[in-house]
């Protein structure tokens, strides 16, 4: 379970390079986003694109991440892949979060 | 018809394991990802809920599951001999309400209302000192022949 955050300017950019975010690591992973949420930036995005699979443990982490980012600046998911979707949609929290599909961040440019 | 059983020790990095193990015996024979990521999404609640309720994270305790398939119908019987459900019933499973405030949305309660929503013909019984639990996930290629 890891987390990388990289601030491009107004906006904190966090990969989940994990493939799983789970009961086995949902505490971990809540952990791990306190302390990144604590960098200021206007925008925090989490890009979720290398997770094949959330649980409802994992689900409710990132519902506790988003809480912990605020509601002034909240928290942003990144391309979610197929079976995470189906979770987010299952659940209406599709209707929660803003979700980003193609997401894309470069050295020099990125995209929304 | 195709059947195969697993049995593990119930931990949360057990059930990762056990999850991967059983896809992998089922991609060969049950082609459709839509299935197997249905499958995923149920069998890791269940899972979870006996790790985490019947055995309150208790080790060297078993979760024994039995997998069958013909050709419309992936039918699961799951058996562990932990604590019954509540009332030795089916928890309801309602999803909680998302139209709150910021502060107050859910960060659980969405495990047996999506193992209900994906399941069909969920049942739980009670039998002497096990919980049995059993659904069937009707299959895609039966509903697009």
């Amino acid at each position: 379970m890891e987390l990388v955050a990289i601030d491009h300017d107004d906006m904190l950019v966090i990969t989940a390079n994990t493939t799983r975010i789970d009961a086995s690591v949902a505490i971990q992973f809540k952990d791990q986003m306190r302390e990144l949420a604590n960098q200021t930036s206007e925008r925090v995005v989490l890009d979720l694109g290398q997770v094949e699979f959330i649980d409802s443990s994992g689900l409710g982490a990132i519902v506790a991440a988003m809480k912990l980012v605020g509601a002034d600046r909240k928290l942003e998911l990144a391309n979610l892949t197929s079976t995470v979707a189906k979770v987010f949609k299952l659940t209406r929290m599709d209707t929660i979060f803003t979700i980003h599909e193609n997401f894309a961040t470069g050295p020099t440019s990125y995209a929304v | 018809m195709d059947m195969f059983e697993t049995t593990f020790g119930a931990t949360d990095i057990n059930t990762r394991s056990a999850l991967e193990d059983i896809l992998s015996k089922l991609r060969p024979i049950s082609a459709d990802p839509v299935d197997l990521e249905t499958l995923e999404i149920i069998l890791a609640e269940v899972f979870n809920n006996i790790v985490e309720h019947a055995y309150d994270n208790t080790h060297n305790k078993l979760v024994h599951a039995q997998f069958t398939l013909d050709r419309n119908t992936l039918s699961v019987q799951v058996r562990d001999h932990g604590k019954p459900m509540p009332q030795e019933t089916l928890p309801e499973g309602s999803l909680a309400d998302l139209n709150v405030e910021f502060a107050d949305l859910p960060e659980g309660g969405f495990g047996w209302f999506m193992i209900k929503e994906l399941s069909q013909n969920l049942e739980y019984n009670r039998v002497g000192q096990e919980n049995h639990l059993s659904f069937e996930i009707a299959l895609q290629r039966s509903s697009s022949a």
